[in-house]
């Protein structure tokens, strides 16, 4: 199940070191956001899983195969890869761009166009943007055809590093909401660089931190926000973490899986952000609810103490 | 006024002498910006992979430019003789530093984050640069195409001096025979074609660097 491992793997650019000592898996169909204050190694980690670059020591595995020991090419095309704002071709339209690693196993742009089709729809394009070149596009439709292009050899690895960070607020949270449902669907490993805290809890089903090219927590979103392992990661999420978890969870992410007996509690939608329950409770509507999954079927219960303690997923 | 009506007497009178000495002219040009164009986008290619050789190969070429151009030509008609040859050698060795040039700096000064996200998507050397690198350097290498080929259709007016023919024909024929009609005639002939050529190759420059910013 491990698609990624790092073995005691470190990396440094003349005498500073970049990656210590790093180990950790991914395994098959988590989404990791890998955050952490700048030069804390983060980029450096995605380039070492697509063989951009090698470590000075240790082994990458990727499928329990070494890097070192993979043909490289063969390895980046099986590699969805996405980076910040410039990675499109601007000389090739938006089909080109989406059918770049196909045309590099020699497929036509005839014969990748009903994939084209497919992958330009999922990101929220029409058919009619295929043929404009990347110079024609928005900042957001740029980074969706970036996430198009990265999906269009179904990769079972997609690397992201920053994709949404050129973005304004409103478009980055919409391009979140659909690169969340894309690996809901497609269920691919994801590797994803962020700064944003907000972005990585969000997102992550594992979060990775790093700062100084050490891992200093991985874990879930409810262990990083409510049990940071260290006082580094303490100060780095300060109170963001606990704003981000509460704005970004569901309820049906966090509430008991038994509905209890007290039929007189009032309902809430399971896809509801927990800080909404909160604030429910909190002006003393109620002090529990019951969760409703979207065909009003009764799913769990919510009061404050799930916030912390919830069984687990729904979703 | 006397002058004008002159030289077009002349083109009235001498058609077929000018006609054939054109055709001469463009036969010359275009066999040297032939061989200057494969070589100097083949070395262009080729220094752009090492930075080592790109400033050998650039500080030549430099070189070879700043040779005033009669004494290579009467350098080479020691070596290689009389006629095209030595024209064509000496029309490439000067047409080579700006196509070189142009193809080093243009495959070069690729945004390095799109060659980065060519590599990582399992691109090999030769699809970087036939997929990606050439192609965003085209512009800038046809920039340099451009002027390389005014350049020698130009200097190639000097070739007949060494007996290869061309427009540069008329033109030595009206200074030894004291006869200025003609050698502005030559003259005006041999700008007329780098204007047009220049002309075409400016429209057809447009259009290339357009494909990538329309907006
Ligand atoms: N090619 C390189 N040569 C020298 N130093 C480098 C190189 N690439 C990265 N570094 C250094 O390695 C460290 C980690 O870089 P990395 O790009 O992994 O950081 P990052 O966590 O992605 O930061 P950011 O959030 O700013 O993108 C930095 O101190 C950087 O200066
Ligand atoms: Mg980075």
């Amino acid at each position: 199940m491990n698609v990624i491992e790092f073995k005691r793997v470190s990396k440094s650019y003349g005498t500073h070191p970049v990656l210590d000592d790093v180990s950790l898996t991914m395994s098959r169909g988590d989404f990791h956001t890998l955050i952490g204050p700048s030069g804390s190694g983060k980029t450096t980690m995605l380039r070492l899983i697509n063989g951009l670059i090698a470590p000075d020591s240790g082994e990458i595995l990727i499928n329990g195969k070494d890097v070192a020991q993979t043909d490289l090419i063969e390895l980046r095309r099986n590699i969805g890869y996405v980076i910040q704002s410039t990675g499109l071709f601007p000389h090739m339209t938006v089909l080109d761009n989406i059918n770049y690693v196909p045309s590099l196993h020699g497929i036509r742009r005839a014969a990748g166009g009903p994939r084209a089709l497919e992958l330009i729809h999922l990101v929220g394009m029409e058919e009619s943007d295929l043929m404009k070149y990347p110079s024609q596009l928005s900042g957001g439709q740029k980074q969706r055809v970036g996430v198009a292009r990265a999906l269009a050899a179904d990769p079972e690895i997609i690397l992201m590093d920053e994709p949404f960070g050129a973005v304004d607020d409103i478009t980055r949270r919409m391009l979140q909401d659909e690169i969340l449902e894309i690996h809901h669907k497609l269920n691919k490993t994801v590797v994803f660089v962020t700064h944003d805290i907000e972005e990585a809890i969000k997102l992550g089903t594992k979060i990775i931190l790093l700062n100084e090219g050490r891992i200093e927590q991985i874990g879930n979103k409810s262990e990083i926000t409510f049990s940071p392992k260290t006082s580094f990661v303490r100060s780095f999420l300060e109170n963001k973490g606990y704003l981000a978890f509460l704005t970004t969870t569901k309820i049906g992410e966090v509430c008991s899986a038994d509905p209890g007996s007290e039929n007189a509690l009032p309902e809430i939608r399971w896809d509801t952000p927990i800080i909404d329950g909160i604030r429910r409770i909190l002006s003393s509507e109620t002090d529990a609810f019951r969760v409703v999954a979207a065909d009003g079927t009764i799913v769990g219960r919510f009061d404050l103490g799930s916030v912390e303690h919830g069984d687990g997923s729904l979703f | 006024m006397e002058i004008v009506k002159e030289i077009l007497r002349l083109f009235d009178t001498r058609t077929d002498f000018f006609v054939e000495l054109v055709i001469q002219h463009i036969v010359l040009s275009g066999i040297s910006i032939a061989i200057i164009t494969v070589i100097g986008i083949a070395l262009g290619v080729l220094i752009s992979e090492s930075k080592g050789l790109a400033a050998i190969v650039l500080a030549l070429t430099n070189f070879f430019y700043t040779i005033p151009s009669i004494a290579l030509f009467g350098f080479l008609v020691a070596i290689s003789g009389i006629g095209a040859k030595s024209a064509i050698i000496a029309l490439v060795i000067y047409g080579l530093l700006p196509i070189i040039r142009n193809t080093y700096v243009g495959l070069v000064e690729i945004d390095p984050q799109i060659i980065d996200a060519a590599i990582g998507m399992g691109s090999t050397r030769a699809q970087l640069l036939q997929k990606i690198r050439f192609p965003l350097a085209l512009p800038v290498i046809f920039a340099g195409f451009r002027t390389m080929v005014v350049m020698t259709i130009s200097l190639a007016g000097i070739a007949s001096f060494i007996g290869a023919g061309g427009l540069g024909v008329a033109i030595w024929r009206g200074i030894t025979t004291n006869y200025p009609a003609m050698t502005i005639a030559g003259s005006l002939l041999v700008a007329l074609l780098a204007i047009v050529t220049d002309l075409i190759l400016g429209f057809i420059e447009k259009r290339i660097g357009g494909i990538y910013h329309e907006k």
